[in-house]
């Protein structure tokens, strides 16, 4: 075991370990990249059952990768983008650089991987958001998990998903992230 | 007595080190094969080593001696490189050396007579890190580095680097202890980058996993030199300087394969347990 990388069952690395691969050999059968918001409001904790919005992100992480193992690449972003093959996103609690998260996954875009981006909305940037979202082949799925009163963070990502032809989910209730990364792997 | 050294114009001798085997194995470890050996002079014993490793030599004999040899005589560090060209009948695995580096020694002109940096090697093959040099910016363990070719190798690059590896490696052919592993990671390494689609995601991969700090900090930490030259012989243009009759390569400009007059391409390995590499042509 990697000490210094936490590591979430069925994650990248948890399945590279298992079967004795290496983490190239599992990242090439992934199905999903899983953009995570670590921004500094993730730390509100108006999630259900009082969690905050990253500890219920992440949650909900763990439960896709054990039933998903080696399907689902996590990245984190705040002030700086963090590929996390452990499966457990980098908690900076920073800015929002949206348009860096999507750089940093065109690769995975361009390479047929769907790209689902959580967040609670706010970007330090939309112009850039939406710049970087006009280079994608593929359409971009986004999940908001932000309080119920903001708007402006809900629109948002609902406008990145329309304008890249993705899905827009929403919700503060348990499953906000496994409903649709669930129907991105083609389970129910 | 005390310990010095002897200047000569590209290496210099050392002499009247005490028998101490850490001093002799640091020295082998820190130290390329071509670039020492025990020599013998008017009866005597002596280390002789090339110019550019004087400061090696010092710190070695301040580490297991406590001090300094005396130096007498011109020793010139610098030596100039120059072009040359030889066949090459044999390429050796890279080995880490105690300074740090990695290379090879390459058997030629009846001897070991050629010193390939893996940098050298990485560069002629394609698989260098762009911006970074020696080991750590190698990534040795890619299909890339196996086959020998660059990020942006066309097909028909591919075919003509899968064809040559598998040549190298065809367990019928080579018979060294590990050639089979080596045959089915050139075949996987193919089959992932001649098909686009599977290059695509293979190259995807790359992007992350190489931007992920477990992977090349774990791979230095085990010392994994596990990569294998995907053409052990061919005849060879270099760029290099020779010390003590030793190329040490810089740059290599051109590698051909050797052929005899049947057409037929010269092919080397080292069975196991064998005290010299054997020649197949095929």
């Amino acid at each position: 075991m990697n000490n210094l990388v936490k590591t979430a069952d069925g994650s990248l690395l948890d399945t590279a370990q298992r079967n004795g691969l290496t983490l190239v050999d599992v990242m090439m059968n992934a199905r999903v990249m899983v953009l995570v918001d670590t921004s500094s409001s993730m730390k509100e904790d108006d999630a259900p059952g009082g969690k905050t919005r990253i500890d219920a992100a992440e949650e909900e992480l763990r439960q896709i990768q054990r039933n998903y193992p080696g399907q689902v690449a996590v990245v984190s972003f705040s002030s700086r983008v963090e590929f996390c093959p452990g499966g457990v996103p980098t908690r900076q609690f920073d800015f929002t650089d949206v348009a860096a998260a999507l750089e940093f996954a065109l690769p995975a875009d361009k390479a047929g991987v769907r790209v689902v981006l959580i967040s609670d909305g706010q970007p330090d940037s939309e112009t850039q958001a939406f710049g970087m979202a006009h280079r994608y082949k593929h359409s971009i799925d986004t999940v908001y998990c932000g309080g119920e009163r903001d708007f402006g963070g809900r629109e948002f990502l609902a406008e990145l998903a329309r304008r890249t032809g993705g899905v827009f989910g929403s919700g503060a209730a348990p499953g906000l992230l496994a409903a649709p990364v669930t129907l991105l792997l083609g389970g129910k | 007595m005390s310990m010095r050294i002897l200047g000569n114009v590209d290496s210099f001798e050392l002499w009247d080190t005490p028998r101490n085997q850490a001093f002799i194995d640091a020295l082998k470890a820190g130290i390329p094969p071509g670039s020492r050996k025990w020599g013998r002079d008017e009866g005597k014993m002596a280390w002789i080593v090339a110019a550019p490793y004087l400061d090696t030599v010092k710190q070695l004999c301040q580490q297991h001696f406590g001090q300094m040899p005396l130096v007498t005589g011109q020793i010139s560090s610098v030596v100039k490189a120059g072009l040359y060209s030889f066949e090459l009948h044999y390429l050796g695995l890279p080995k880490p050396r105690g300074d740090g580096s990695v290379s090879s020694m390459g058997w030629t002109e009846g001897g070991w007579k050629a010193l390939f940096e893996l940098g050298v090697l990485a560069a002629w093959f394609g698989f260098a890190v762009p911006g970074e040099s020696g080991y750590t910016g190698v990534d040795q363990s890619s299909h890339y580095a196996t086959l020998g070719v660059s990020r942006t190798a066309d097909e028909a690059a591919v075919k003509s680097a899968y064809r040559r590896a598998a040549r190298t490696y065809h367990p019928d052919v080579n018979k060294e202890p590990d050639a089979a592993a080596a045959f089915i990671a050139v075949k996987k390494a193919y089959d992932t980058l001649s098909d686009p689609g599977q290059r695509a995601r293979y190259d995807m991969a790359l992007v992350y996993a190489g931007s992920s700090a477990t992977q090349p900090k774990a791979r230095r930490e085990m010392g994994d030199f596990s990569w294998r030259p995907p053409v052990r012989c061919g005849r060879l243009s270099v760029e290099a300087a020779k010390v003590m009759g030793v190329y040490q390569l810089k740059r290599i400009v051109g590698w051909q394969d050797i052929t005899n007059e049947l057409g037929q391409t010269m092919v080397t390995y080292w069975p196991k347990g064998a005290d010299h590499f054997e020649v197949r042509w095929l």
